[in-house]
């Protein structure tokens, strides 16, 4: 589903002295990964190390100065900040319809959008209701179902997380995680989550990859995290878990 | 938004003021108590009275009737001025802003030479290039100050582009056209407004002074600069001829600015 060769990125400095200089600042360095059918892979890393630059990759928005992307199509993104992952003119029946409209068009079909958006509000566990609500009128977590709805409304066949659970609170990232887990399942869809936070990854994904100053330093399956070698990967894991990696 | 305007008291009289003009504007033929073309030298420099609440101007006619008539020129050529000038800068600058790279290098290239030069020196090398007429003046208008704008809507694009739900309508496939008209376009689109509003004024005031300069309206053609012009040779004898106009333009332009 998605395969990742040699991928490099670098960004020119801010603040380089002279107009046209040329000093640029690596962010991603040889960074290869492969995601199968089906797969939930976590990339994991300390804020800086390049996960979301890495997601910008896989989603397409930005492209590597070296290296090959191969990423099966269409893919969707959820994005941290749910406050500006909408258009604030837009009620949320707009929002959704807006991928619901690209997917007419990519598949060739005429789609009932109405009785799409009943079905994808209810599938995120909100109500009719909604519909005609505009952003500021919704709370954080309700903003982050109606993002996952469009996600899905796409029909993709992955979907990037990048740290799409981190900015709400205890009770709802539990009952967000609920609804991802039961969405991959039900659309056999394949998941990148991006995140500094373990325990998600731990709850949601079965691959998980360590990131480090723009290198993977550790891919893993998640039942042999205990056995990682990487010094980094360990420390991290040693800072979350209760239970200290050997 | 109607509650914060009926509190701020300056703002709705500035805004009854510009209402008002625009209404007398468009309705001109029903205020005005006489024809503003209408030349009657016997009865030059006459007193301000009932017939004629501002008095006849040098060719004896009524200066109140030719200020009604004067609002349509200077309101509809500084719309004219802004709009031409809007367009091209919103276009301008939705193509530099978005897509960057090779696009935005060349358009703002051409911005740095256009923002450059002296802008009044420059409108009236063009209108001296092009021929005086009030067409040439409100195209050196556009020519001239759609780089402002053009810089402007860049720097808002350049803000919002890389907003989630821009990035999202990109990773999902969505047309380019989509992401410009239905997200960009809108979001900038209030700023915009305010800074076009405030635009609106020096327009009026370009206008009116290039009028007055005889580069702009022509005589006949009742607009307030003109007036001015036609009026600077009486200033002494008679200054109601003058002040009239004078007074009008600057009440326009401050209620727009303030309002």
């Amino acid at each position: 589903m998605i395969n990742l060769q040699n991928i490099n990125v670098s960004f020119r400095k801010g603040n380089t002295k002279s107009i046209f200089g040329k000093e640029r600042q690596q962010v991603l360095k040889d960074v290869s990964m492969n995601v199968e059918e089906g797969d939930c892979v976590g990339i994991i890393g300390e804020s800086g190390s390049g996960k979301s630059t890495l997601g910008c990759v896989i989603c397409g928005l930005l492209k590597p100065d070296s290296g090959k992307v191969y990423v099966k199509k269409p893919i969707s993104v959820v994005f941290q900040d749910y406050s500006t992952s909408v258009d604030p003119r837009f009620t949320v029946n707009d929002i959704i319809i807006e991928s619901l409209t690209v997917r007419e068009r990519r598949d060739g079909i005429k789609l009932n959008k109405d009785n799409e958006v009943y079905r994808l509000l209810e599938l995120v566990g909100l109500g009719q209701e909604y519909i005609l609500r505009y952003p500021h009128e919704l709370s954080g977590g309700q903003l982050q179902r109606i993002c996952i709805a469009r996600a899905v409304a796409l029909q993709p066949r992955i979907i990037l997380f990048d740290e799409a659970i981190s900015s709400l609170d205890a009770h709802t990232q539990v009952q967000v995680m609920d609804l991802l887990r039961q969405i991959k399942l039900k659309y056999s869809l394949t998941y990148v989550f991006i995140t500094h936070d373990l325990t998600s990854v731990t709850y949601l994904c079965n691959k998980v990859l360590f990131l480090y100053n723009g290198q993977v330093v550790e891919t893993c399956n998640i039942d042999g995290l205990r056995t990682i070698k990487n010094e980094y990967a360990k420390n991290l894991l040693n800072s979350i878990m209760d239970v200290p990696v050997k | 938004m109607w509650k914060k305007l009926f509190k701020n008291k300056t703002a709705l009289i500035m805004l009854i003021i510009i209402f008002a003009t625009t209404i007398v504007g468009i309705f001109a033929p029903l205020f005005a108590s006489h024809d503003p073309y209408e030349i009657d030298v016997m009865n030059k420099f006459a007193v301000i009275s009932l017939e004629y609440p501002l008095g006849t101007d040098n060719l004896g006619r009524c200066i109140l009737s030719r200020m009604i008539y004067g609002i349509r020129p200077t309101l509809f050529l500084s719309l004219m001025t802004m709009i031409g000038t809007i367009s091209i800068g919103m276009v301008m600058g939705l193509l530099a802003g978005y897509f960057r790279g090779v696009v935005d290098e060349i358009i703002m290239r051409i911005i740095d030479v256009m923002l450059s030069f002296p802008s009044q020196i420059m409108i009236f090398a063009i209108v001296a290039l092009l021929g005086v007429d009030v067409r040439n003046v409100i195209i050196a208008n556009v020519i001239i100050k759609w780089a402002w704008y053009a810089r402007m809507v860049r720097t808002n694009v350049m803000k919002y582009r890389s907003k989630n739900f821009i990035l999202f309508s990109r990773c999902i496939g969505n047309r380019e056209s989509f992401i410009l008209f239905r997200h960009l376009l809108p979001s900038i689109s209030w700023e915009m407004a305010v800074l076009a509003t405030l635009d609106i004024g020096w327009a009026i005031l370009d206008i009116s002074t290039f009028s007055f300069l005889g580069l702009g309206v022509q005589a006949p053609t009742p607009e307030w600069g003109a007036m001015l012009n036609e009026a600077k040779n009486v200033m002494t004898t008679n200054p109601v001829q003058m002040i009239a106009p004078g007074v009008a333009i600057v009440t326009c332009f401050v209620s727009i600015l303030i309002s």
